[in-house]
């Protein structure tokens, strides 16, 4: 398993708002709790949200390297996505170019693409968030 | 040559280098984990990038994290510091060949000095004193591994060629017990180091860690800069260090330091580099050369007056030595203690929230630290939050300073092994100097045994 899945993994039970969650291979297990008052403070959160209708981004894709952030490959003329675009998990939107070397850069989450978080040939580092999606 | 360094390390070293760069006016990119992302010493870097997850293994040790992150900031050189990717020929060698400097010696280099056949051979050819024993790898047959035995005369040690700091090394009292643990040793280290070779030696029974340190320019030019003496150990880990180690004659310490700058000379060395001897009764036996920046190379810039990270740096730019042997005096007396966020009694790492954080200062006294109230302590990298350096005209001297500079360093919030250092430098033993490298844990013991 990917420590990138992790990621994900608590990203899920923080937007279902689950206390606790397990998971059980023939190589590992996995262990992941919240405290009870961050998953009360996380429904109190949620319901704000709604009031006030400004939710942290939903990342699609962050930076693995550090680079220069591409949103469309130099031979082609349009970005790999577009807002409004539907992509899946693995979709490449992007790359990041390291000297000579472009690197792809995939989604880590699917659903609809809501905008870039970085500008155009901007500085990237392990962690910088690229891509939001659009709340479901 | 190269106007910006990339420092692809963490901590009290990341920041040590930086201040040199900083001084030589080269620009500094440092690179760092999430774990470390609110470290202080990151702002003052001309750029801070962020290369992986707290693991080490996905971040001070990725070396493609690392040599993008050169590439994408423009850096041209690369400062491994100390641990980490510092003695790894594999990464000095990709350090090349992407066209950048690593500030170290050549792949080549680390690889044989890597090697402990292969470095007790060097040393040999170059007339540095070894450990009695056979110079290559043991053989397979046991006829003639038991005779090398017999020849040495017990107690002798056996030792994984791709072993050190500890691991990989078994003591054979009797001849009768050799074979089988030969036998032994030679499984571990085919498991744990990927390498069955084994050499033999005599067991020194009560030796010093007495160390030199060299620089060495890309020109040829070499110096020695005195003696170390890194006795105070605890599970092999140096605790306190001090320069020069204590009565060691002057003329017997030169003719080996000499040597090891003509091994350096024969084997194509550059940059920094530290000689480690066993010291035992007025004679040096050579243990490993660590082609790298010491932890403790503090006590010999307060001796020597030299800046040796600076001139690391300078050496790397291609910069000839400016001075010569005779050039080299060693004033006074140092001693460093090594401040670990651990518990004082148990040794069990305590990480977590620097509450306070209040420094000595004063003539004399040095401290060497990223920590800062507030710091948050990761879990994941070695244990070391400072190191406390205190320099007198005598040993005596350094020790008062030491005891005082400790006395003014209060740091709350986490456990730290100062108390264990306040007690160490009440020890008449250590105080009266020249204690062996089994002397803490002897100590340790007996004051466990006392409560």
């Amino acid at each position: 398993m990917h420590i990138s899945k992790i990621r994900q993994i608590v990203e899920w039970i923080s937007s279902a708002n689950l206390a606790q969650f397990e998971l059980h291979s023939g190589d590992f297990s996995l262990r992941l709790t919240r405290p009870l008052n961050s998953v009360a403070s996380g429904a109190a959160v949620t319901a704000q949200a709604v009031e006030s209708a400004a939710p942290a981004p939903r990342i699609g894709a962050m930076a693995t390297v550090c680079g220069r952030f591409l949103s469309r490959h130099p031979g082609r003329d349009t970005p790999e996505v577009q807002p409004g675009d539907v992509i899946a998990v693995g979709a490449l939107i992007g790359l990041i170019q390291v000297g000579d070397v472009l690197l792809p850069v995939t989604a880590t989450a699917a659903g609809t693409v809501e905008a870039f978080m970085v500008e155009e040939q901007q500085r990237v580092d392990y962690g910088t968030a690229l891509l939001s999606l659009v709340h479901t | 040559m190269f106007d910006t360094v990339l420092i692809a390390n963490r901590g009290e070293i990341a920041l040590r280098i930086q201040r040199a760069c900083h001084g030589l006016g080269l620009k500094t990119v440092m690179v760092y984990s999430q774990a470390d992302a609110q470290a202080s010493y990151l702002q003052y870097a001309d750029e801070a990038l962020c290369i992986g997850p707290a693991a080490p293994g996905q971040s001070y040790l990725n070396q493609q994290a690392i040599i993008y992150a050169a590439q994408a900031s423009g850096a041209q050189a690369i400062h491994p510091g100390y641990g980490f990717l510092s003695e790894n020929a594999d990464f000095s060698e990709r350090v090349e060949a992407a066209g950048m400097t690593f500030i170290g010696p050549t792949a080549a280099c680390i690889r044989q000095m890597g090697d402990k056949v292969a470095a007790k051979r060097a040393m040999r050819k170059a007339g540095v004193p070894c450990v009695p024993g056979p110079e290559g790898a043991l053989p397979d047959d046991p006829l003639l591994i038991q005779r090398i035995g017999d020849e040495i005369g017990y107690p002798v040690i056996v030792k994984a060629a791709g072993g050190g700091g500890g691991r990989g090394m078994r003591k054979v009292e009797r001849s009768e017990d050799l074979l089988p643990a030969v036998s032994v040793t030679r499984e571990e280290a085919r498991r744990a180091f990927g390498n069955p070779e084994l050499y033999i030696e005599k067991f020194l029974g009560h030796p010093r860690h007495v160390e030199i340190q060299v620089l060495c320019d890309n020109h040829g030019r070499g110096v020695w800069l005195g003696s170390r003496d890194c006795s105070q150990q605890r599970r092999h880990q140096k605790v306190l260090e001090e320069a020069p180690a204590p009565g060691i004659d002057a003329a017997l310490l030169a003719a080996v330091g000499e040597r090891c700058v003509r091994a350096c000379q024969q084997i194509g060395y550059r940059g920094v580099g530290t000689f480690e001897f066993l010291f035992e009764d007025d004679e040096f036996y050579f243990i490993e050369m660590n082609t790298r920046l010491q932890v403790e190379h503090p006590v010999t810039e307060l001796t020597t007056g030299i800046d040796i990270v600076q001139q690391q740096l300078r050496m790397a730019m291609g910069e000839p030595l400016t001075y010569e042997q005779r050039d080299i005096r060693t004033q006074g007396h140092a001693l460093e203690c090594r401040i670990n966020a651990e518990d004082p009694q148990t040794f069990i790492p305590t990480p977590g929230r620097v509450t306070r954080w209040e420094v000595p200062g004063g003539m004399g006294v040095r401290v060497d630290s990223h920590v800062t109230a507030g710091y948050q302590v990761p879990p994941y990298y070695d244990s070391m939050i400072a190191k406390v350096i205190t320099h007198g005209a005598t040993r005596e001297e350094a020790l008062a300073r030491m005891r005082t500079a400790l006395s003014q360093l209060r740091i709350e919030g986490i456990s730290s092994n100062v108390a264990l250092h306040r007690d160490i430098l009440q020890d008449p033993d250590f105080c009266a100097g020249s204690v062996d490298i089994h002397h803490l844990e002897r100590w340790l013991k007996g004051r466990r045994q006392a409560e």
